[in-house]
């Protein structure tokens, strides 16, 4: 297990740079996830990790052991690939111990560390069978038993549950963490799935255009998004045009849709326009007039009110014509569609953010 | 009432079997009966042609060149194929596909216009000797004209974009993943090759393998040409048989043996590699 870093690594296919000057440090046993849409750079990030692509500037090192220009199969690394990429014509015995045979490990010590890791992936007993008689989940187990069978110094997984449904994915989930627990593996995830990324994740690299927007834990993510890109990429945000006015202590006062609000440790934003950004959650519906004591407070009607079990999603008009999402209890009252109500929230429950 | 377009596809499926197996019966039927003088034939059937073609070494060398010399264009069409298709199906797709038609489309030139070429440019006085014995790698001329070894490469020449046609299209389907994770667990590109790329193109090698090769052993005009009279492969030998000796039906017994041979070879490898597939459970 090593720890790893990129360092101001940057990375071209021809004339496009997939990834521009880059910095990344990933703790040793960390499981840290790369998460952006498609395109933003995060399966070039994986593959400079591999080897497979060697970066045009910057350099990658495992611990403190510069390996910009090892090839990948001297990097001890294991990786899980979307496709799973086992080898159609050999075993499952001899997929899972591909690498241990690459290195010269024994047979008879091949055959003991197989069946400990197909007992490890909860999948016994299949040593002989071939890739084409298992079902998606099962290669998928296996896929992760090949890659961490010579203990590599770096786990890499790209998209690795994308081909599965809904159901499976989940329980693959709880399975990854597991086996990433238990191995106290290094481990860099790639996936353009939040949920995912959430769940599964010690730190969260978002990425867009070739940069890494934010790096943080799911909560601060979720909690504090530093800019409008994360705020919009994980989960449903509301942005609410205003103007930063004047600051009290650690607070920003603001002004926007002919209202002010104050913003819990906004003190650091210029004067001047911004967003505020808040998620749908944390609004409040209550009658209009109610008395805004201790929170920000937004008039409006309700135009439309949608029912998802769990919750009750309600789009409100406010000054200005502006659309904002409310999500409430399914039996809040106040949730019918055309009601004048008032929305109120905390003040540490939103932020500001540049309109970018 | 449904129209049963089917039916349509029948005057040409019995115009095409009666072209391929009509031909060939007629063949065989005449390899059965001997041959007296000036082209006419007895009329009981015996075995007398094949008899005389198992004892008689002239034929059995011949069988044996043209074996050997199919199996080494088969061989080296691989070996000099690998590689170029294994480049052009993992280059970007619009460049492989370019670089692999002009090489197919080459193929429709006709064998004799490329002998041509190839006489020029392996003439004693070409630009290969020149510049061979302008390096100092020969002291005199090497012909390939009337040896084995031009015919070999006139049958190459003749073969080689079929071999490349059908090893780029089985490359071409072992996703480049493969190659990678055999590579990140540890492989080196050797070792990649060996272990993961070469045995799942097998498939694709017989298959190229065994069409250069029946291609080969029925191949005239190469042998013909290139072989000066000197080289005698069976097809070589047939013509003869037939305008020369007007033997017809000892040229029958001849063909029957080619497409014996060829048939028997084939069917053997074709088990071959539905065993080994077999045993993949695939």
């Amino acid at each position: 297990m090593s720890s790893v870093t990129l360092a101001g690594v940057t990375g071209r296919y021809g004339d496009f740079t997939a990834l521009d000057a880059i910095d990344l440090e990933i703790a040793e046993g960390e499981f840290l996830t790369l998460l952006g849409p498609s395109g933003c750079g995060k399966t070039t990030t994986l593959r400079l990790v591999a080897g497979f692509l060697e970066p045009s500037r910057g350099r990658v090192l495992f611990d403190d052991e510069d390996v910009t220009h090892r090839p990948p199969n001297r990097r001890q690394i294991g990786m899980v690939f979307q496709d799973y990429a086992l080898f159609p014509h050999m075993t499952i015995a001899d997929n899972v111990g591909f690498g241990l045979r690459e290195r010269g490990v024994g047979k008879a010590a091949i055959r003991r560390r197989v069946d400990e890791l197909l007992d490890l992936v909860r999948l016994p007993g299949v040593q002989q069978r071939y890739p084409a008689q298992l079902s998606g989940g099962q290669r998928q187990r296996v896929a992760l038993a090949r890659a961490v069978a010579h203990p590599p110094r770096v786990l890499l997984m790209d998209e690795p549950l994308g081909a599965l449904d809904l159901k499976l994915r989940e329980a693959m989930q709880t399975e990854i963490q597991r086996i990433q627990r238990t191995l106290a593996i290094t481990t860099v995830y790639v996936t353009h799935d939040q949920t995912e990324a959430m769940n599964l994740s010690d730190r969260i690299a978002v990425m867009n255009q070739g940069r890494i927007e934010q790096l943080a834990t799911a909560r601060e993510l979720y909690l504090k998004p530093r800019t409008r890109f994360v705020a919009d990429f994980v989960g449903k945000i509301n942005f609410l045009p205003v103007t930063v006015d004047g600051y009290a202590g650690p607070d920003a006062h603001a002004v926007g849709l002919g209202t002010a609000f104050r913003v819990a440790d906004g003190a650091g934003r210029p004067r001047g326009p911004c967003l505020l950004a808040v998620r749908p959650e944390q609004l409040r519906l209550s009658p209009a007039g109610t008395p805004a004591d201790g929170c920000n407070a937004l008039d409006g009607r309700i135009v439309d009110v949608r029912y998802s079990g769990n919750l009750v999603r309600c789009e409100v008009e406010v000054a200005g014509g502006t659309p904002v999402i409310v999500e409430t209890g399914p039996d809040d009252p106040l949730a019918t569609a055309g009601t004048a109500i008032r929305l109120a929230w905390a003040y540490d429950r939103c932020t500001l953010l540049d309109d970018d | 009432m449904k129209a049963r377009w089917g039916w349509l596809i029948l005057p040409p499926l019995l115009f095409s079997t009666g072209l391929l197996v009509a031909t060939q019966l007629l063949f065989v039927r005449i390899s059965f009966f001997r041959d007296l003088r000036l082209g006419r034939m007895d009329d009981r059937f015996q075995l007398a042609n094949y008899v005389a073609f198992f004892t008689d070494p002239f034929y059995l060398d011949s069988l044996r060149l043209t074996v050997e010399i199919s199996a080494l264009v088969a061989v080296l069409g691989l070996v000099v194929a690998y590689p170029v298709a294994y480049v052009l199906a993992r280059m970007p797709p619009r460049w492989g596909t370019t670089l692999l038609a002009l090489a197919v489309a080459s193929s429709f030139i006709t064998i004799v216009i490329k002998i041509l070429g190839l006489v020029i440019i392996f003439g004693g006085d070409g630009p290969l000797n020149a510049a061979l014995i302008r390096i100092g790698i020969v002291a005199r001329p090497i012909g390939l004209y009337g040896s084995v070894g031009g015919v070999v490469v006139g049958l190459l020449l003749y073969t080689v974009s079929f071999m490349l046609l059908i090893l780029f299209s089985v490359i071409q389907t072992i996703p480049r993943s493969l190659e990678q994770a055999a590579e990140i667990h540890g492989a080196a590109r050797w070792r990649v090759f060996w272990r993961v790329i070469l045995p799942l193109s097998l498939p694709g090698m017989v298959g190229g393998g065994l069409i250069v090769f029946n291609m080969a052993m029925g191949a005239f005009t190469s042998a013909a040409l290139l072989g000066g009279g000197k080289v005698l492969t069976l097809p070589v030998v047939i013509q003869q048989t037939v305008l020369v000796e007007t033997k017809y039906g000892m040229a029958g017994t001849l063909s029957a043996v080619v497409l014996l041979v060829v048939l028997l070879i084939n069917l053997l490898s074709v088990l071959l590699v539905s065993r080994l597939q077999a045993a993949r459970g695939a």
